[in-house]
């Protein structure tokens, strides 16, 4: 329903705070391609920094991507932000402290766009109700004439989720939209999307550095990297079997109450900057099977088994592998990772 | 460089998670309502007042003479015999009588109608300029925040070198070369705005840099509403306690400005053509052209001045309850004398130590379990209460806690933002800040130095002398909190940072092995020695809470307290960083403390957990009972807010409800609106904790007690021992 | 065991102080702007404002008894009256002349305005230097001080102080003079006019004159530290507010360092913003000195610029008013400078 076709995007920071400063280019995403369907939750995981959000606010239309394109039913979505697009692509905020303006009442956070895409449908007060409803905030009228600062954290999230829905959406974009809350009403906030995709067939993304969460509500999970997408799989198989060493690194490391034995990470190093990226696959000076392609070459994705693939050389056919060995790709290495991820 | 912190304007986003959220709910969207407030207030009525109705009640034309009066006469200064001017005579100024209030100029003109004519003038002069340099200073400050780019760049550089030019000399040139100011309030606001926007405009355009990339307008432009819309409607209403304050400064400054220019006599006097206005600065100007103040008339010449100063006091202590709105830090929460008093806090409270109730309750006195698996205890906190605020506004934000660490282990202390965890901990070691107050409780530390030095024994923190607190502080208990980048000093080296924990605990140390030893913590902590030269902002978040370990390691501790240290973490830094805290751990014998949300990190790093909710601790028990065999409703809902990692996909439940508000607790247990095994009872009394079937857990619930009938899902058996203990 | 991974370290002291370097020109940029904008105002505004202002200020010179031939014509000259070259030459001439140093020849002292500044200049600078390091630093360590014992009398300082920054600074000179002055009517403690006892002493490197100059910067430096200490007080009193709130600095109570230093650590960055917003501060002392300088006839800058005024000697208004906004510029600069000495994060690499 909504894809992201190989979206890249860079940011220049200014080195030091003088106006004669430099500015450096930041790496922020290279060549993500997401794609969300209807009655689908999609997760997109990774750790602060690998991209997640930039992608999320790309699909959204609120930063235009350097290379690469958004395509809303198959086809190109339009230029800039007009309301036919926002009235089917929506965004949920991670923090439901900020994205609730403080000086003005709920009642006004869910009319204004009721307003702006003529969705009232004669009953503002109405169309209110049953959207609190919806998120499961009753009785309505409890709330309609609150401040944000009155309601609690699970409250606000609830009343940012039903801003995003009040014109009707198609798809939902969830930027973390739980790691702010406390950890007794995450699940209450997730479920509720669960709900969303079930009943309402939404197309969800739902962006998190929690991949039990992700396991937990998603069907597809898509894992990224120091913006590179490094794994993509349907949900139980990628964290049963995950295919990339990130991935592994990542399931190693979380907290797991279960295991019999608390695994032992040793020290591997913290993600790259995104000023001056390593070459090759970007993982490469953390992976523990880094061999000497992964340092010259970043690898394509490799279809692992049927709708999994893993962007890593170990999982290359052996043909392929020998193929790039031998210089069948003269293409210098930044554009070839490019140039792969669009096959 | 663009230097635009002020400590004024700075809006705490979200407040950050400091001590204790609940707190921040109690920030109201009005203005407080201190005595200070209130009588700027007063004030600023009063001069309402006075501007609006003067014209009507001034008893005289400000500029008639009143000859009947005119009795004496003083020679006028540079006229008379010896200066080759005929000499020229005013009359003697009259001191204030029941036909002139405030006496009369030598003019024989009415000071009190004077006075009244100038206030209006100079007030309305005041208020237009900072309108019109308000109306600017929002124009330019609020679109270039928004706009960013090359817009913004230009006009930061107009408002910058604006506030480079100093205001009053560029005022003076300015009236001096446009005379016909004197007669055009329009134009003399218009002077004085022109002098004065600079500084609100750049404060106006940081927030709303800060402003445009928060949430809410990203949201607003998300669901399609207009630029114009998203200004007006989503960003100004949220600059309005700046740009209020702004006005009320401006106001000052303009007011201070047209006093000065019309003093210096670049505002046209009211006696010359065309006539200027009558404001304090003309009649200040007369006063001292006249000898006012050397002659001792200060019925002409005092008044204006302490209006002016008057006015200022009323603008300020508004502006004080504005910036304290703006921002809440500044509400001045300290113990007063009588607040003191009250609590039954007799000595003056010491920076730095939580203030304590003396003759509070101590903890019951619990027989110590002679279990030979238990190592022995190193800290004991008994019956622990900690309140913030006092008397009756009181929060009571941890209630009776008891719990207590052992030798070499990990206790984990497990519970959602508000439920008071860090309280409880930081009240140990009495670092809590005003308006915290200790009401009840012991704490006990039962020293065994690791390290040479160090107090040995026992000693109640509670009722130690600073010198005696300040020796076990660190020294023997360590803390790591969760923002290492706020808990490091931003403007001092880390090299520093360590150096001067050495010189105060370790005073025999030399430059050098302070400095070796430095050098050797970073190493076990793995980070290479050169960063001791850096500053907390040069290192990332990881490296930052490896330097915090590294300092809380420094000294060789007993205790170390850690507050949700990984929670600002990413995964796999969480992960390695906990792996480097057990080495040290092995290493050097160091109890711990675990303070965080996170339960199913607790399981897995903890040898026993204590669950708070609401301020209570609520269950206790070793990890993997508490995780395999949870006795008490809230930890097995907890439990069950973590997905699993492996095997099916199921759904889960949550806790329904919301986290309790700390003042506004359900009566009885105060999880039993969110319980669904909730019985009457639990509506109306307080479980306490207690032991659970003589176990080594204990749970604070009426579902274990006087036979109720336990639900299966907290009654399952507890773990068969793996022998896998730490 | 492997060599650790850490990101690019880089001698990051060097890297640092280049930055500050960086940063210190960008502000100078602004300031060489501000001061190419005062100089371009005042040549250009008795241009340009409508009214003709300056057949005004001729007409008033010429009626006025101070104002003789020559004067007319000085003005005239001056402001671009009845001179008959484009104001694009003008302009070009001016800053020509500036470059040089030349600000143009004083009419009623009959001297060149710039030895005539220089003349100025080091009372200006002698007073307003030390009364600012008074105010700074008595503001700054009461401010830390209400800070540090909120809830105490501390308090009480506060409206106190408020009343004083309230006050114009020549009303607070008045008083001061009243009270204290010579010329005063009660104390009479310290002299309250001139610069030194202009019937006594010599001026020169003699005791006497020492003596005097510093006997009679008292009231003038009193009056203006009075009147400046207050927002001192208030901006770090706030500062140190928020600051002590910060956990580094329950950290360093933790860390078991005395008060004292707990304090201090504080201390250090509430200054911050404080030499951040110097800007004003600076600009606010330097008006309230050139008042205090009117009120007590003290010889700097101030005063000559109200009696050049007053005289309409306009070569002398155009040069001292360029050379305050030299001043107060350069006061700024040397603010940036220290700030960038004193927060490592100033010199930060974005």
């Amino acid at each position: 329903m909504l894809e992201g076709r190989d979206l890249t995007k860079s940011f220049y920071v200014k080195q030091g705070r003088s106006p004669l400063a430099r500015k450096a280019r930041v790496h922020a995403v290279e060549a993500v391609t997401v794609r969300l369907e209807a009655g689908k939750v999609t997760a997109l995981v990774g750790e602060s920094g690998a991209g997640k959000t930039t992608v999320a606010r790309m699909l959204a239309k609120i930063i235009k991507p350097d290379a690469g394109e958004v395509l809303l039913d198959g086809k190109p979505a339009p230029a800039g932000r007009p309301r036919s697009y926002a009235a089917q692509v929506q965004m949920i905020f991670q923090d439901p402290f900020a994205s609730l303006n403080p000086v003005h009442r709920i009642r006004h956070h869910l009319m204004r766009p009721l307003q702006i895409h003529h969705m009232t449908g004669g009953n503002v007060d109405k169309a209110i109700a049953e959207l609190l409803n919806r998120v499961a905030l009753k009785p309505a009228e409890n709330f309609t004439d609150k401040f944000p600062y009155e309601l609690s954290g699970g409250q606000r999230q609830r009343v940012a989720i039903a801003r995003a829905l009040s014109v009707r959406p198609r798809v939902l974009l969830a930027d973390e939209p739980v790691s702010m809350l406390d950890v007794s009403i995450r699940l209450g906030v997730l479920n509720l999307l669960a709900d969303l995709r079930d009943r309402e067939h939404l197309a969800i993304l739902y962006v998190t550095h929690d991949i039990a969460s992700a396991r937990y509500l998603a069907d597809t999970i898509v894992v990224m990297y120091a913006g590179q997408l490094v794994e993509a799989a349907p949900s139980v198989s990628l964290t049963d079997h995950p295919a990339h060493p990130y991935t592994q690194l990542l399931l190693a490391a979380a907290p797991d109450p279960d295991r019999a034995e608390t695994p032992k990470l040793a020290d591997r190093g913290a993600p790259p900057s995104l000023l001056a990226p390593p070459s090759g696959c970007r993982f490469h000076p953390r992976c523990p099977y880094a061999m000497d392609i992964c340092k010259r070459q970043a690898p394509p994705s490799f279809a692992v088994s049927s709708g999994h693939i893993a962007a890593c050389w170990l999982h290359a056919q052996p043909g392929e592998q020998g193929a790039i060995k031998n210089g069948a790709f003269s293409t210098p290495a930044g554009q070839l990772d490019i140039e792969k991820q669009k096959r | 460089m663009t230097i635009n912190s002020t400590s004024l304007t700075t809006v705490s986003p979200g407040a950050g998670p400091s001590v204790e959220p609940v707190f921040h709910r109690a920030r109201i969207l009005r203005l407080p309502r201190s005595p200070q407030v209130l009588v700027g207030l007063v004030i600023m009525a009063v001069f309402g007042v006075l501007a609006i109705i003067g014209r009507w009640i001034a008893p005289y034309s400000p500029n008639a003479t009143d000859e009947k009066n005119w009795v004496q006469h003083v020679l006028v200064p540079g006229t008379g015999p010896d200066t080759g001017f005929p000499a020229n005579y005013y009359p003697l100024p009259l001191p204030p009588s029941a036909a002139h209030w405030l006496g009369t100029t030598v003019f024989a003109q009415d000071a009190w109608s004077q006075l009244l004519a100038s206030t209006q003038a100079t007030l309305f002069v005041g208020l237009l300029a900072a309108a019109i340099a308000t109306v600017l200073s929002v124009l330019i400050g609020v679109s270039a925040g928004y706009l960013g780019g090359a817009a913004d760049e230009g006009l930061s550089l107009v408002a910058n070198v604006f506030l480079a030019i100093p205001g009053l000399p560029l005022l003076i040139v300015i009236a001096d070369y446009v005379p016909a100011a004197g007669s055009s309030i329009l134009l003399v606001a218009a002077i004085i705005a022109v002098t004065t926007w600079a500084y609100t405009a750049r404060t106006l355009r940081a927030q709303t840099l800060s402003l445009r990339n928060r949430d809410f307008v990203e949201a607003a432009r998300v669901s399609g509403e207009g630029r114009s819309r998203i200004i007006l409607v989503e960003v100004l209403p949220n600059l309005i306690p700046i740009v209020a304050a702004s006005f009320l400064f401006t106001t000052l400054a303009a007011i201070g400005a047209y006093v000065v220019i019309a003093f210096l006599g670049l505002a046209g006097a009211p006696t010359s053509s065309p006539p200027g206005l009558w404001n304090w600065g003309e009649m200040l100007r007369e006063g001292f052209a006249n000898n006012a103040v050397r002659s001792g008339w200060w019925w002409w010449w005092a008044p204006p001045g302490l209006l002016i100063a008057l006015l200022g006091t009323g603008l300020a202590l508004l502006n004080f309850g504005i910036d304290e709105f703006i921002n809440p830090r500044l509400r001045a929460a300290g113990l007063s004398r009588k607040a003191a008093r009250k609590a039954g806090v007799s000595r003056r409270p010491k920076f730095g130590m939580t203030p304590v109730v003396l003759g509070r309750p101590t903890g019951v006195k619990r027989a110590v379990r002679p279990a030979d698996d238990q190592a022995e205890p190193v800290l004991e906190i008994r019956g622990l209460s900690v309140d913030y605020g006092y008397g009756d506004d009181a929060v009571h934000a941890v209630v009776n806690c008891s719990l207590t660490l052992r030798r070499g282990r990990v206790l984990g202390l497990a519970g959602e933002s508000g439920s008071g965890k860090t309280t409880l901990a930081l009240a140990a070691l009495r670092l809590l800040r005003a308006p915290a107050l200790i009401t009840a409780g012991e704490v006990l530390f039962h020293s065994k130095p690791i390290s040479e030095d160090g107090p040995v024994g026992t000693i109640d923190l509670l009722a130690a002398g600073e010198d005696d607190l300040r020796a076990v502080r660190w020294s023997e208990i360590a803390v790591v909190l969760q923002s290492s980048l706020n808990a490091l000093n931003p403007v001092i080296t880390i090299g520093a940072q360590f150096d001067d924990l050495f010189r105060v605990h370790r005073p025999r140390l030399s430059a050098m092995e302070r400095r070796a030893r430095s050098v050797e913590l970073f190493d076990m902590v793995g980070i290479s020695a050169e960063r001791l030269r850096s500053y907390p902002h040069e290192l990332s978040g990881g490296m930052r809470q490896r330097a915090m370990i590294a300092m809380a390691i420094a000294l060789e501790p007993q205790v170390i307290i850690l507050d949700e240290p990984t929670t600002a973490l990413d995964v796999v830094t969480q992960r390695e960083i906990i792996e480097e805290l057990i080495g040290l751990r092995d290493r050097i014998g160091f109890a711990t403390l675990f303070i965080t949300h996170d339960l199913s990190l607790l399981v897995e790093l903890a040898d026993e957990i204590d669950v708070m909710y609401a301020g209570r601790l609520m269950e206790r028990a070793p990890a993997a009972s508490l995780f395999r065999a949870p006795r008490l409703p809230y930890t097995h809902g907890l439990l069950h807010c973590f997905p699993p990692l492996h095997g099916p996909r199921i759904a889960m439940e949550g806790i329904p409800g919301s986290p309790p508000d700390l003042r506004d607790l359900p009566s009885g247990c105060p999880f039993n609106p969110r319980c669904r095994w909730a019985m009457p009872k639990c509506r109306q009394e307080l479980p306490r904790m207690e032991p659970l079937n003589g176990d080594a857990r204990e749970v604070a619930c009426w579902l274990h007690r006087d036979g109720a009938k336990v639900p299966a899902e907290l009654a399952l058996p507890e773990p068969v021992p793996q022998g896998v203990g730490r | 065991m492997p060599a650790r991974l850490v990101a690019a370290p880089e001698s990051i002291a060097g890297r640092g102080r280049d930055l500050g370097m960086r940063a210190i020109a960008g502000r100078l940029g602004v300031y060489l702007l501000a001061g190419w904008v005062a100089i371009t105002v005042s040549f250009l505004l008795p241009r340009v404002v409508p009214g003709n202002p300056v057949a005004g200020a001729v007409a008033r010179a010429s009626q006025s008894g101070n104002c003789n031939s020559q004067c007319v014509i000085a003005i005239e000259e001056q402001l671009g009256f009845n001179v008959h070259t484009s104001i694009w030459d003008q302009y070009l001439q001016y800053i020509g002349n500036l470059a040089h140093g030349d600000l143009g020849h004083s009419w009623s002292e009959n001297a060149p305005v710039s030895s005539l500044i220089l003349q100025y200049l080091p009372w200006t600078l002698g007073l307003l230097l030390i009364a600012t390091i008074i105010a700074f630093v008595a503001g700054t360590a009461i401010g830390i001080l209400i800070a540090w014992r909120r809830g105490s009398w501390a308090d009480w300082i506060l409206p106190g102080a408020t009343f004083f920054q309230a006050i114009p600074y020549f009303f607070l000179a008045l008083v001061v003079v009243l009270i204290f002055g010579q010329t005063g009517t009660m104390l009479k403690w310290f002299p309250s006019l001139f610069g030194y006892d202009i019937y006594v002493v010599t001026p020169g490197p003699n005791l006497p004159y020492i003596e005097s100059v510093f006997s009679h910067a008292i009231l003038p430096a009193a009056t203006v530290i009075l009147g400046s200490m207050a927002g001192f007080i208030l901006t770090m009193r706030n500062n140190m507010m928020t600051t002590l709130d910060e956990d580094f600095v329950l950290v360093a109570a933790a860390k078991g360092l005395p008060a004292r230093s707990v304090v201090w650590y504080a201390a250090r960055n509430a200054l911050l913003p404080v030499v951040a917003n110097f800007t004003i501060a600076i600009s606010l002392l330097v008006s309230g000195q050139i008042l205090v300088e009117i009120v007590f006839n003290y010889p700097g800058i101030g005063f000559h610029l109200f009696d050049a005024l007053g005289k309409l000697d306009y070569s002398l208004v155009q040069g001292i008013f360029v050379v305050i906004t030299l001043v107060v510029i350069a006061a700024n600069l040397l603010a940036d400078v220290v700030y960038v000495l004193i927060d490592p994060r100033a010199r930060q690499v974005a």
